[in-house]
């Protein structure tokens, strides 16, 4: 079987990856690799074909066309070595409602060559005090932290994770996230689907944004919040005190008043302004200096009219 | 790598142990598949007591009755619980799950298809324990063998049909509406509830397309004291076995295009 230098340290590696459902291309032609032991995320908008792509690597899709090769192998050819080292979460809860918490875990734990202790999977996603309880009586979060339980229970190398805290409160969000974070720490690889850019920033070590079936960036969370957005500069100007030509084709006033400035080089209008500004009274009232934020790098990435559609 | 799995019995035992869980935990299922057949002959029974069916060498009704009814066990415990179960799994989102691990899916199926066996048994054991009580139905066991064969190939026949037909339904709502509406009207003319010696030739040749009617003639003789006999029917034994290789056909080219895993994809 030929291998590239790639597929020897990458969990995962796509390329040109596409999809066609009748007239409709899923996905139009991908390519992004996940190495081993990182946690990556696929983001976008519903529909941008993110499900698809995740479907195609777990094996349940076959590609249009491309070359897809997870842990070394074919995932639509793979057969049950493949399956002993991937674990999934899925997107819709496939639980059966009438078996117990402890029932459903035995049950699949049973079906691996080398599971994990059930009981420390159920003290892992805190449903100890639950294990009795018939599935159809969980919370949605307690739904959710089983199927995690039951992506972890064959001790997997490589854990899909589509949409894991979809459904979560705060605080449920939170214990994932840690959970997420500890099995990378355990040197697994790790596919994370979402559309919460907290969630990204906190976990991915690098994400890639899809719409409409394309790729429209990839990079470091904070690669991606430095794809030459502008960074906001407000303030209140002094009374009477008209910037500097320079500044003020920059600039544009605010509904509440305030001056803003959207600058990819906020350090030198910084400068400019600061020195503008102590000869005219010195403080500016109401000074601040906004980062653009993942969302706001995501927003521009997927919405229509945004930058993925100049290029 | 991890080279070794669990061997295969061993998952089919579990995924067995696990369906029979299900189904005992599902009042709905255990109702149709186990105590419709029964209520069916003792009701089919009571309104027939005193007759007796000339074109069937002169046996009482429930003689003729009894052996109907298990072929309707059989063929509910086949075709209604396998299809409406498998549909309601994909629509669940279950079979995605075992395909996600190292269960085979085939594992999944034959233990589907084994636990249907296990209801048919249960349930076409107590229709006769039934009829043999209640109406002194005699139960002819020299022919026994050759009633365990027509009864496992119509098995097998009934629960690859529905096997096939789950791959063509929506929704796990509509699975039971299409259960129950190709099998009740195909029951009705296949001499299961009433004989269908005296209807019109048309009818009895058209019904004879179907495999119901041969499961249950093959019963019917096996149990008729009088004109009936021990040996297999070898004719009706024949369009089950080409039933159930039509369904198990269809069956494996839906395996093959996914439509077991996921519902139909809305483009």
């Amino acid at each position: 079987m030929a291998t590239t230098p790639d597929d020897d340290e990458c969990a995962i590696v796509v390329e040109g990856l596409r999809r066609r459902y009748g007239d409709v291309e899923a996905v139009a032609g991908i390519d992004f690799s996940v190495r081993t032991g990182e946690i990556f995320a696929l983001l976008g908008p519903n529909g941008a074909g993110k499900t698809t792509t995740v479907e195609i690597l777990e094996g349940f899709r076959r590609p249009t066309a491309g070359r897809v090769r997870v842990l070394g192998v074919d995932p639509a050819r793979a057969g049950r070595d493949f399956r002993e080292r991937v674990g999934v979460v899925l997107q819709t809860g496939a639980l059966d409602d009438a078996l117990s918490v402890e029932e459903t875990l035995r049950h699949y734990a049973a079906c691996y060559a080398a599971p994990l202790p059930w009981r420390e999977l159920l003290d892992m996603v805190a449903l100890v005090s639950r294990r009795r309880a018939r599935v159809r009586d969980l919370s949605g979060g307690q739904r959710r932290r089983l199927e995690l339980a039951l992506a972890l229970v064959g001790d997997p190398e490589l854990v899909f994770l589509d949409e894991p805290t979809t459904g979560l409160d705060p605080h449920a969000r939170r214990a994932a996230w840690e959970m997420i974070a500890a099995l990378r720490e355990d040197g697994r690889t790790i596919l994370l689907t979402s559309h919460y850019m907290d969630e990204v920033e906190r976990l991915a070590d690098r994400a890639t944004v899809l719409r409409s079936g394309r790729l429209v960036a990839e990079g470091s969370p904070a690669q991606l919040r430095a794809r030459g957005l502008r960074t906001e500069i407000r303030f209140r100007l002094p009374d009477g005190a008209p910037l500097p030509a320079g500044l003020a084709a920059l600039a544009d006033t605010q509904p509440d008043g305030t001056t803003s400035i959207l600058t990819r080089t906020p350090t030198e209008v910084m400068a400019r302004l600061g020195a503008w500004a102590m000869g005219h009274g010195g403080e500016l009232a109401r000074l601040s200096v906004t980062p653009p934020s993942l969302e706001d790098v995501y927003l521009e990435l997927t919405e229509p009219g945004g930058r993925a559609d100049a290029r | 790598m991890r080279a070794e799995h669990v061997p295969w019995p061993r998952l089919l035992a579990l995924q067995i142990g696990h369906h029979l869980r299900l189904l005992r935990r599902s009042p709905l299922a255990a109702f149709s598949t186990l105590a419709l057949p029964v209520m069916c002959l003792l009701a089919v029974g009571l309104l027939n007591d005193q007759r007796a069916l000339a074109s069937r060498g002169g046996i009482a009704f429930a003689q003729f009755a009894t052996p109907g009814m298990a072929a309707f066990a059989i063929m509910d415990a086949g075709f209604t619980y396998v299809l409406t179960t498998l549909a309601l799994a994909r629509e669940r989102g279950i079979m995605l799950r075992v395909r996600s691990t190292p269960m085979p899916t085939w594992v999944d199926l034959v233990a589907r298809m084994v636990t249907a066996g296990a209801v048919a048994l249960a349930s076409a054991a107590a229709v006769v324990g039934a009829g043999a009580l209640a109406y002194d139905v005699v139960v002819p066991w020299d022919a026994l063998p050759s009633a365990l064969l027509a009864g496992g190939l119509g098995l097998v026949c009934f629960a690859a049909l529905g096997a096939a037909a789950s791959a063509f339904v929506r929704t796990a709502d509509s699975a039971f509406a299409v259960a129950w509406g190709i099998l009740l009207p195909v029951l009705f003319v296949s001499d299961v509830f009433l004989p269908l010696d005296g209807g019109p030739a048309w009818l009895r040749a058209v019904a004879s397309a179907f495999p119901a009617r041969h499961l249950a003639l093959a019963l019917e003789d096996a149990f008729n004291p009088v004109t009936g006999d021990a040996r297999p029917e070898w004719s009706h034994l024949a369009m089950l076995a080409a039933w159930a290789a039509g369904a198990t056909l269809v069956g494996a080219l839906a395996a093959v295009s996914g439509r077991w895993l996921r519902r139909p994809r809305a483009a």
